[in-house]
């Protein structure tokens, strides 16, 4: 079926990331790790919200529960944020449609196993835990009861 | 005069870095209390006992995202260095896994927000002035922990740390099978 949702993303629109840990809440709060891709990738997984139907924002996010992880929120956030801060988001319908990703356009390498961090992945990943804790100003935050 | 009975709790000091020590039944009586430090501090003593718990039980994919799974070593590295950097003075930190199977601890103080990632045989340590700044350093748990410890300490210890007793706090950390 063919997606009809425009591929070129405004700033105004709002995309949505679901909360499947309690790992990233802290006393009513999110926490900046929430915004933190795993090391290796660009990849933090949204769904444009604003053009979904709310039961399909919910369907997709309770697809990504299973019996370690539970749907516990959902973050929503403008493009103009992200961009403002330095990142971007990128419609990525080949996973479904409404689905985008943020990227922050730099990777931070992964770490190999045993070495020391190399100075200029120390300074990545600070730079990304920025990005991230930049973030937490701008979401809103729907709890979702267990 | 009827003797009082000794109540204290004498510990060995637990390895830093290393397996973690057995506990024995002594280190089953009462917890001592925690003479110089509030009540809140005490809660966030608890609080931190209760992330690293609940940490111990995440399987992998917790974060729903395809996160790796915490080894216990991580584990055991992030509490013994958190233990000796609240035994230096440092306030808890609050405590995250992240991601890649590493464990961060976080400080937000007045002076600014410092960050610890601790992995199997690696840190990283990066504290944001609120006056402007960074402070950075990196390393080998085994080889520079030691050196580093009193770095960090330098940039998120507040407390006199005489008043952060290493023992009572380790206590509270087994009580709660951490």
């Amino acid at each position: 079926m063919a997606c009809d949702i425009p591929e070129q993303i405004e700033a105004a629109e709002r995309v949505t990331r679901a909360i499947l840990t309690p790992m990233h809440v802290k006393r009513g709060a999110i926490k900046a790790m929430a915004f933190r891709p795993k090391r290796g990738s660009d990849d933090l997984s949204v769904m444009r919200s604003d053009h979904m139907a709310q039961e399909d924002v919910m369907a997709h996010a309770k697809d990504l529960e299973s019996p370690v992880n539970k749907l516990h929120a959902l973050v929503s956030v403008s493009v103009g944020d992200v961009r403002s801060g330095g990142g971007d988001v990128i419609d990525s319908r080949s996973e479904f449609c409404g689905h985008a990703h943020i990227s922050q356009g730099f990777v931070v390498p992964p770490d190999p196993d045993g070495a020391p961090p190399e100075a200029t992945d120390l300074v990545l990943l600070d730079k990304m835990t920025q990005r991230a804790q930049a973030l937490l100003d701008k979401i809103s935050v729907d709890f979702l009861a267990s | 005069m009827q003797a009082t009975p000794d109540r204290s709790i004498s510990f060995a000091t637990p390895p830093i870095f290393g397996a973690p020590t057995s506990v024995t039944s002594q280190e089953r009586a009462p917890a001592p209390v925690l003479q110089s430090r509030s009540a809140f501090a005490n809660r966030d003593i608890l609080n931190l006992a209760e992330s690293f718990h609940a940490i111990e039980s995440l399987k992998p994919n917790w974060d729903g995202y395809g996160a790796e799974r915490i080894l216990p070593i991580i584990r055991v590295n992030a509490r013994a260095i958190a233990l000796r950097l609240m035994g230096m003075g440092a306030p808890a930190p609050e405590v995250t896994p992240t991601p890649d199977g590493t464990i961060e601890l976080e400080w937000d103080l007045p002076s600014g927000r410092a960050h610890l990632e601790i992995g199997a045989t690696t840190f990283s340590f990066v504290m944001h002035m609120r006056a402007g700044g960074k402070a950075l350093t990196a390393g080998s748990i085994n080889a520079d922990m030691t050196r580093a410890a009193s770095f960090i300490c330098t940039q998120i210890c507040q407390a006199d740390p005489a008043t952060n007793s290493f023992t009572a706090i380790d206590w509270i950390f087994r009580a709660h099978g951490v």
